[in-house]
């Protein structure tokens, strides 16, 4: 479920106002989004990380509150941004936890730390996420778990909707191919739907 | 099934944060909230404590005036630390940091530190504030003064939001030649809000890490137990690191302590001499927005491509002003070219008297 930036007829952006003549405003926007956020960290790099991760988010933003573009309703962007740079520094740690769930697949792997996300996690998946860099497996899951628009993602990663849009394409042509099976036809590469 | 129906039937399995999980967070968020920086309203407090605050920061602006003198020798060794201003490596100049550092003398009795928070700047335009006439980029301030009694070890804090802050004298003088409206005209009053708080221990000069330094000190006031000794500092930084769970090197973490004006200097030149060890500090002249230059170290954070900024003065060895600077801060919010002052304290950042 996507929580949405409007509760009882309250913007984020107004939440943000008001936190800034009454900073206990802010924990309103923690209740609407701290599931959120660490739901996206804990699938990149896990449990503990995220915890740690989902909380230095939201007091950055408390801090930097003051910065927040009121014009825009919406302060997920904003959140995953700073989520995101937060998660830069943790990126081979998200990698080596990608190969430990496609080594799971044969044995090798840690079965604990794959069991965390479950089997739902398919191994040929994790292989191919890791194959990823950075950047791309970012896009990729700002749309795909995030489920933020080109425009949201462009806010997020602080780059042109078109280049998102771009490398958004590229990205899942690279993960189609990666994922599929030696001599079968390529997936059919299906659009967002038209209000994205 | 599409690659998008995968990740998302992947992430349907991804676990929700535990009820415990989310109290913690929203705990420390709240504390960061209550803590000086946070600007919270104004809180009833007992009329009597409201009397012993007042009492307190009496004494304090006291003795702020009444020393403000003493601090205005140069040490011979400061003489180094100016020359680092202007050229040589990270190392050399904390190197030179930690000699004044270690000639200071230690202030007893009540201390204060003031420092000015800088929100971080904000836009403001003529489509967002009416009266406005163009757009201009102002920082919102808050004013925060720390203050230790240094025979209770009680802390007292001070947080006073003070309304706009332009970076320079121009910059001011445009917004007024615009006809630009007032604090009061925008917002109804003046901002004379203030939030005090009495604190069992300084932890707002360790940020949200307090609990971490206590630990690895075996102490509930890690400022009166830090060794003198630099390599048991740098020993000390890693182990809070690593308590933290933060990969990156240790020097941000040791600016920190520097702040408490309680430090024996000794203290402090280990400090500065743990924080010449970090690996990818690099100096460089800066400006604060009070126009204020001097050698500044800029070092890994461990976040990224986010990086610290500390300006010191080269008298004292104060820490003059704080700051962050990346290529990005998240998303589009962040102005170029991506350095942002935090925090800001003045020139001589203490004051003492004797008890």
């Amino acid at each position: 479920m996507i929580a949405s930036s409007s509760v009882a007829g309250i913007e984020d952006s107004a939440t943000i106002e008001r936190s800034l003549e009454d900073g206990a405003a802010f924990a309103e926007l923690f209740d609407r989004y701290y599931q959120l956020l660490y739901r996206f960290l804990r699938g990149r790099v896990g449990p503990d990380r995220a915890e740690d991760l989902a909380s230095e988010v939201f007091a950055v933003a408390f801090r930097r509150r003051a910065s927040y573009d009121l014009s825009r309703p919406d302060a997920r962007p904003w959140l995953y941004g700073i989520a995101i740079n937060l998660l830069r520094g943790h990126r081979r740690e998200e990698r080596r936890r990608l190969r430990a769930y496609e080594r799971a697949a044969v044995g090798e792997g840690d079965s604990e730390l794959a069991g965390e996300l479950g089997e739902q996690f398919d191994p040929v998946l994790a292989g191919a996420l890791a194959d990823l860099s950075f950047d791309e497996r970012t896009l990729l899951l700002l749309f795909s778990w995030a489920d933020l628009s080109y425009e949201q993602i462009a806010e997020a990663v602080g780059s042109p909707v078109g280049t998102v849009r771009s490398r958004l394409s590229r990205t899942r042509a690279k993960l189609q191919s990666a994922l599929r099976p030696p001599d079968a036809p390529a997936f059919e590469l299906k659009g967002r739907p038209a209000d994205d | 099934m599409t690659e998008l129906d995968l990740l998302r039937e992947a992430f349907v399995s991804v676990g929700d944060a535990e009820p415990r999980t989310i109290a913690q967070a929203r705990r420390r968020l709240l504390e960061a909230i209550d803590s000086p920086t946070g600007g919270r309203p104004r809180r009833a407090r007992p009329r009597r404590l409201t009397v012993a605050v007042i009492v307190v920061l009496a004494v304090v602006v006291a003795s702020a005036v009444s020393l403000h003198g003493r601090l205005s020798a140069v040490s011979p060794a400061a003489a180094a630390a100016r020359a680092c201003g202007d050229s040589g490596a990270a190392r050399n100049c904390l190197d030179a940091l930690a000699r004044v550092a270690a000639h200071g003398s230690l202030p007893v009795g009540v201390i204060r530190v003031t420092s000015d928070e800088l929100m971080g700047p904000a836009d403001v335009t003529p489509w967002k504030l009416p009266g406005v006439r163009r757009a201009f980029t102002v920082f919102a301030v808050n004013v925060r003064g720390v203050s230790i009694d240094a025979a209770t070890g009680r802390t007292v804090v001070r947080t006073r939001p003070r309304g706009l802050w332009f970076p320079t004298v121009a910059d001011r003088r445009a917004w007024i030649g615009a006809g630009s409206p007032s604090w009061p005209s925008m917002f109804g009053r003046q901002p004379a809000r203030t939030t005090t708080r009495v604190l069992a221990s300084p932890d707002s000069l360790y940020f949200y890490s307090l609990a971490a330094w206590q630990r690895a000190t075996r102490s509930a006031n890690p400022g009166a137990v830090l060794p003198t000794n630099p390599g048991r500092m740098l020993a000390l930084l890693e182990q809070v690191n690593r308590l933290l769970g933060q990969p990156g090197p240790v020097g941000a973490l040791a600016t920190l302590p520097l702040r408490d004006p309680l430090l024996q200097p000794a203290q402090r030149a280990a400090l500065f001499a743990a924080l010449a060890e970090t690996q990818g500090a690099r100096r460089a002249t800066l400006r604060d927005p009070r126009g204020r230059s001097g050698p500044a170290i800029i070092g890994p954070s461990g976040y990224g491509q986010l990086r610290w900024i500390t300006l010191f003065d080269t008298r004292t060895s104060r820490v003059l002003a704080e700051g962050v600077q990346g290529a990005d801060f998240g998303g589009s919010h962040t102005p170029p070219p991506h350095r942002v002052w935090l925090e800001l304290y003045p020139a001589a950042p203490q004051s003492a008297t004797q008890p």
